[in-house]
């Protein structure tokens, strides 16, 4: 049974002048039009319990579509069925108030998400418990962290038992360890039933989630089918055209044009070992192991270190000054910083790793902030800087 | 065209009357609470307003232009905390789309509810200014017993300010002048209606317009049961509802043909 039914759908955005006179002096004009069809002529069909992926660039109608589905909007053509309740992730954290408790916030999110009082009290403490914030939940919301916050509106969101659930672009959230949790969350709901519909531009979330899946092309379906397949016929494309490559972001952490990707940065100690810790004056190795998608000539690698307690800026080192080992880039390929002494005093640092267009016109791909490094010994210093030192006296 | 089919997306879960209780009722408590949260004197601010008006037309009216109504403090108390909720409830839920895209994104959540709280939610600024109205009351002759009519012809208010309300939320969404323009005319509203004169000190060629304003018929219905101790005429009154059930329907109408594109302008 079909429990999702678009049929010939559009949706047209109309700007300035929608037949209303903008301004008094634009009174008596014709006002000019524009219209953008943000979806042109979309059918498919969701199953109850399927799960559908929604995929496509930035601006190419994801969200449009799914704001259709959740009904907060209306298509200007066609027709959409749908059987049971949405509930949706659409909009995450919004609504929650930053001098209202943790509690009183999820209180309210699971009100506002379609339970009555008395469901959303039952599931108070399961929500706690998910965002692993029972310690917090009668603190403001002013005093979380950004993580804290989208951990805490995620458990909302997926604690009031949807029928249908629509997730847009919202599962960057938190560490690796609580997107994994939050992905288990998603697959025991698509066991018990739920039917979802899925955007995103990651496709290995589509790929694991979604059983078909759909490829937005400037609002028309350019493909739809087994998700597997989609995904080839999408991977093609991009490599076909790097237009079309996806913009790459993590949590506000990343950006880039993706024509090089990041895979991997492993921190490594004297002996090759993966590790976190350095010992003061010890050395470190910074691994950066990277894909890239077409040929690129002479990129520049950069590492540079914040001091995680006042961001204060303690090395950044790329290649281009020296000219580097870099010159063509095509495929994969490993690029490695050996830094021979870090004489950094103790306490935690974050490194921030990117590859940048020869010219520094823009990244390839760069993360900032994203890689933390504890350096052993006291964390109470206020310099940044133990160079090696000795003291005497005549 | 465009057909959402069945009840559209929004929910169809047996109990939607209880969630929309639920839903206002919860939305309208936690607005309130936040209005006055951080503050050391919490909702007695809600008093101050009313007040610090009613103590400049005391002064005004009672000292320097006289207007020889008895009970003035208890008369104008009356007609000001009437009236603050009516213009303040207005003119709130006139924004209350624009302001509150947050809500009006949520899939499970009926539209009309946005402009609803924001009237409701001054409603219970009314509701807090009422212990200060049956002190005064006390102080005089006492409540009169007519005052249990009180619920009556605040519910008639609920309808004229939700009705007002909506149609004006949904054509603020499409022109922002509106708001602006709802302002001005509270401004001279406040001027026009009885609130701190009696309608009768009208000359009589004028009276009509002045009647052709509910909230005139409202304040002297308030008065009535609050400080005269009478029943206000039972054909007018009904009229008077009767009149506001039409204005709600129609507000109501206008906000729910248009809400559906809302968020496309916001």
């Amino acid at each position: 049974m079909n429990e999702i039914e678009v049929a010939g759908v559009s949706k047209r955005y109309r700007y300035a002048s929608s037949g209303m006179p903008r301004k008094l002096k634009t009174l008596g004009q014709r006002g000019e039009r524009v219209d953008h069809w943000a979806l042109r002529e979309v059918s498919f069909a969701v199953a109850r319990g399927e799960t559908v992926g929604v995929m496509g660039k930035n601006a190419s109608g994801k969200s449009t579509l799914l704001r259709l589905l959740a009904g907060i909007t209306r298509p200007t053509v066609g027709s959409i069925r749908i059987l049971r309740s949405v509930s949706g992730l659409l909009t995450l954290g919004g609504g929650m108030h930053p001098l209202l408790s943790g509690e009183e916030n999820a209180f309210s999110g699971a009100i506002l998400a379609g339970l009555t009082r008395a469901e959303a009290l039952r599931r108070l403490q399961e929500i706690a418990s998910f965002a692993e914030l029972e310690e917090h939940m009668d603190q403001p919301l002013r005093t979380y962290s950004d993580g804290m916050r989208l951990r805490l509106a995620f458990a909302v969101a997926i604690h009031v038992d949807p029928e249908i659930l629509l997730v847009d672009e919202v599962l960057a959230v938190g560490d690796l360890r609580f997107q994994e949790k939050c992905f288990s969350h998603l697959e025991s709901l698509q066991a018990a039933g739920v039917t979802v519909v899925v955007a995103s531009h990651d496709l290995n979330q589509i790929l694991r989630l979604s059983t078909r899946a759909l490829w937005l092309v400037d609002g028309s379906i350019q493909h739809i089918g087994e998700s597997s397949e989609v995904v080839d016929h999408y991977k093609t494309a991009v490599s076909d055209s790097m237009t079309l490559r996806e913009p790459l972001t993590i949590g506000g952490r990343r950006h880039g044009s993706g024509e090089v990707e990041i895979l991997e940065v492993r921190l490594l100690d004297s002996r090759g070992k993966e590790t976190d810790l350095i010992a003061p004056g010890g050395p470190l190795t910074v691994e950066i192991e990277f894909v890239a998608h077409q040929e690129v000539l002479g990129a520049i690698f950069v590492v540079s270190a914040h001091g995680d307690r006042d961001g204060i800026r303690c090395f950044d080192l790329h290649t281009g000054e020296q000219g580097g080992p870099v010159g063509r880039l095509h495929g994969p390929g490993i690029v490695r910083l050996h830094l021979d002494r870090l004489d950094l005093t103790g306490g935690r640092y974050r490194l921030d790793v990117g590859i940048f267009e020869s010219s520094w016109e823009r990244a390839y791909d760069y993360l900032w902030q994203a890689f933390p490094v504890q350096v052993s010994g006291q964390a109470d210093e206020v310099a940044v800087l133990r160079p090696p030192h000795r003291w005497s006296m005549q | 065209m465009s057909v959402i089919s069945g009840a559209g997306t929004r929910s169809k879960r047996p109990g939607r009357r209880r969630y929309s209780w639920d839903l206002i009722t919860h939305l309208v408590g936690r607005e309130f609470r936040l209005r006055y949260r951080r503050t050391v004197l919490g909702w007695l601010w809600a008093m101050s307003y009313p007040l610090a008006r009613l103590v400049v037309f005391a002064f005004l009216f009672t000292r320097i232009l006289p207007l020889g109504i008895p009970n003035y403090a208890n008369f104008a108390f009356t007609g000001i905390i009437a009236w603050t909720w009516f213009s303040k409830g207005v003119s709130s839920a006139t924004s209350s789309a624009v302001d509150r895209r947050d809500l009006l994104v949520r899939p499970s959540l009926p539209r009309a509810a946005v402009p609803a709280i924001s009237v409701l939610t001054d409603g219970l600024d009314y509701l807090a200014a009422l212990p200060i109205l049956a002190l005064f009351l006390l102080i005089g002759d006492g409540i009169p017993l007519t005052a249990v009519f009180l619920p009556a012809i605040m519910a008639v208010q609920l309808l004229y300010t939700l009705g007002l309300g909506l149609a004006l939320c949904a054509a603020n969404v499409y022109l922002r002048d509106v708001r602006l323009l709802v302002d001005v005319s509270m401004l001279l509203g406040f001027y026009l209606t009885p609130v701190f004169y009696d309608a009768q000190s009208v000359p009589e060629r004028y009276r009509f317009l002045l009647y052709l304003n509910p909230m005139a018929h409202l304040l002297e219905a308030y008065r009535d049961v609050l400080v005269v101790g009478e029943l206000p005429a039972l054909a007018p009154f009904l009229l008077l509802a009767v009149v506001g059930i039409v204005v709600c329907a129609i507000g109501y109408l206008v906000y729910t043909l248009l809400s559906p594109f809302f968020v496309d302008e916001l």
